[in-house]
């Protein structure tokens, strides 16, 4: 293990704390789903929100405090060791008729067919939830299917669209802008603000999408 | 206690202190811009600090009270009148209009209203009603999130709204400074994704005035001035982002993040405006200008306290 000479995290305002992990998007995001999984369960007073990105975790402060001691030690300790995934599994049921399926597989060299396959046949890990109440990154993406976001993005992408964008896959879960490749769409509802966790998809559980 | 909506005005939603703690459902915070105003204006009516009020935008709305009721404005000055109708009518050219006082709770009657017009000052303004406004609770918060519609949604004509149980604290009057200040300083800690940007470009930024975009909204406020240079695309792994944060997408040009933000964001960020000076910008107009100034998380923290300590002191019993 390498030694550090100063924290690898820094401030997003006085109340942001934000940790970064090395590795791949992988790895990196696994260290922060854990971190994240232990500074909730610590349930420190000072904190007001605990939020995974792609590779970092931001750790909101509540208004006016300082973090403990027992804090500052979580943040700057080495990464978790990777772990099987503990997440719940979900199966999705996709319709692939995406206004860009015929576009994707032009630009990725294959046919419609085979970019259903490919994208049908991987498992994803929810990296994390954003953008949008309940809109997953999803990552595992196969590396074939990686094309970049619309140059100038969709006024408005119907709810349930399954998309693609670079190193991932995601679904809309309402109707809002976004610059995603749309190839699918499902009924699946993803969040309900009713439901305890508002979100269908957590942070850590691994989805598979099935043909209907 | 029943208020209807007689004119909803330009932006008037229902605010809380919002909803914190949903981040990673990807929840926005949402709550009342200025939230100092909201906290003023609960305490002036005898209400807990973060019941649920109504914040307005630019032009305020028209509401009438159908029972006896305490309120109290505060946020940026507006054009205040209490209509009281002449001999039962309802007509408006027999209604009696009274200028309404600001930052100080008041009784309204039975059949009066409240007509808010076009500011006299800053962006926001904010109506407390005592007993708060009773709309559901979703996620913990009545706060209104527009882009996503939790919970509720921009009031609009003919809406009802009502109150909780009431309080029967003193009228109270407060002395906060002015909520609107011309061309002000918000002080900003550099940071996460500074190194992204050429030096002399974060300089410029420090040390230029930013006009406030019509393109402005509670999800966020668009900037314009010398642009930020980038080193690479502006494109990072998105992250958590936190309400103040100064993204920079292609264009150069800065986005500050409001409350209604996303939980995540995927540009740099070159600083993020403190908590003590967010409501200087929650109280920009299109047209006006920021500069800013460096600061530290510390200090950051010390003017909040400073801000804690002294708005309070501000209130007094009028009755």
């Amino acid at each position: 293990m390498l030694a550090r000479d100063m924290p690898d995290w820094v401030w997003q305002g006085e109340r942001g704390m934000l940790r970064s992990f090395d590795g791949n998007t992988a790895e990196a995001n696994a260290a922060a789903r854990a971190l994240s999984d232990e500074i909730t369960a610590g349930r420190f007073t000072e904190v007001a929100d605990v939020v995974p990105g792609a590779r970092t975790l931001l750790v909101e402060l509540v208004p006016g405090s300082e973090p403990s001691e027992a804090l500052v030690r979580a943040l700057e300790a080495d990464a978790a060791p990777p772990q099987p995934p503990a997440g719940r599994r979900h199966e999705i049921a996709v319709t692939y008729d995406g206004e860009d399926l015929a576009e994707v597989a032009a630009s990725c060299r294959v046919m419609p067919r085979e970019v259903v396959e490919l994208h049908s046949g991987a498992e994803y890990t929810v990296a994390f939830i954003g953008f949008q109440p309940g809109f997953p990154y999803l990552i595992g993406l196969p590396p074939e299917l990686a094309v970049p976001r619309l140059a100038s993005p969709r006024v408005k992408v119907p709810a349930g669209s399954v998309a693609i964008a670079g190193e991932y896959t995601g679904i809309y879960p309402d109707a809002t802008p976004g610059g995603w490749r749309l190839i699918g769409r499902t009924e699946t509802v993803l969040f309900d603000p009713g439901s305890a966790p508002p979100s269908l998809l957590q942070p850590g559980d691994v989805v598979r999408f099935v043909p209907a | 206690m029943t208020l209807l909506v007689m004119h909803p005005g330009a932006l008037t939603t229902v605010q809380d202190l919002g909803r914190p703690g949903y981040g990673s459902a990807g929840v926005a915070p949402s709550g009342a811009m200025d939230s100092w105003a909201l906290r003023a204006a609960n305490v002036l009516v005898g209400n807990q600090e973060g019941a649920a009020a109504i914040e307005f935008t630019m032009r305020g709305p028209t509401i009438a009270f159908e029972d006896e009721a305490v309120v109290a404005l505060t946020g940026s000055r507006f054009d205040v009148s209490i209509l009281r109708s002449v001999s039962g009518s309802a007509f408006e050219r027999d209604v009696d209009a009274t200028a309404a006082p600001h930052q100080t709770s008041f009784r309204l009657r039975a059949g009066e209203s409240l007509r808010i017009g076009a500011t006299l000052g800053g962006a926001r303004g904010y109506v407390a009603i005592r007993g708060g406004v009773d709309v559901p609770v979703v996620l913990g918060s009545r706060s209104t999130q527009v882009a996503a519609r939790l919970g509720g949604r921009v009031l609009s004509q003919g809406d009802r709204l009502e109150t909780g149980p009431a309080s029967d604290a003193p009228l109270r009057r407060a002395r906060l400074d002015a909520a609107y200040r011309s061309e002000p300083r918000l002080r900003a800690i550099p940071g996460p994704q500074h190194d992204v940007f050429l030096p002399g470009s974060v300089e410029r930024f420090f040390s230029s005035p930013y006009t406030v975009s019509a393109r402005s909204d509670r999800t966020g406020m668009r900037l314009e001035g010398p642009p930020l240079e980038l080193r690479a695309k502006p494109d990072i792994d998105p992250e958590g982002v936190v309400t103040g944060a100064l993204q920079i997408p292609g264009d150069g040009q800065p986005i500050l993040l409001g409350c209604d933000r996303p939980a995540t964001g995927g540009y740099a960020k070159v600083a993020t405006v403190i908590g003590a000076d967010m409501h200087l910008a929650a109280q920009a107009k299109p047209g006006d200008t920021f500069s800013f100034e460096r600061t530290t998380p510390e200090s950051a923290r010390a003017a909040w306290r400073e801000r804690e300590d002294a708005w309070r002191g501000t209130i007094e019993d009028i009755e």
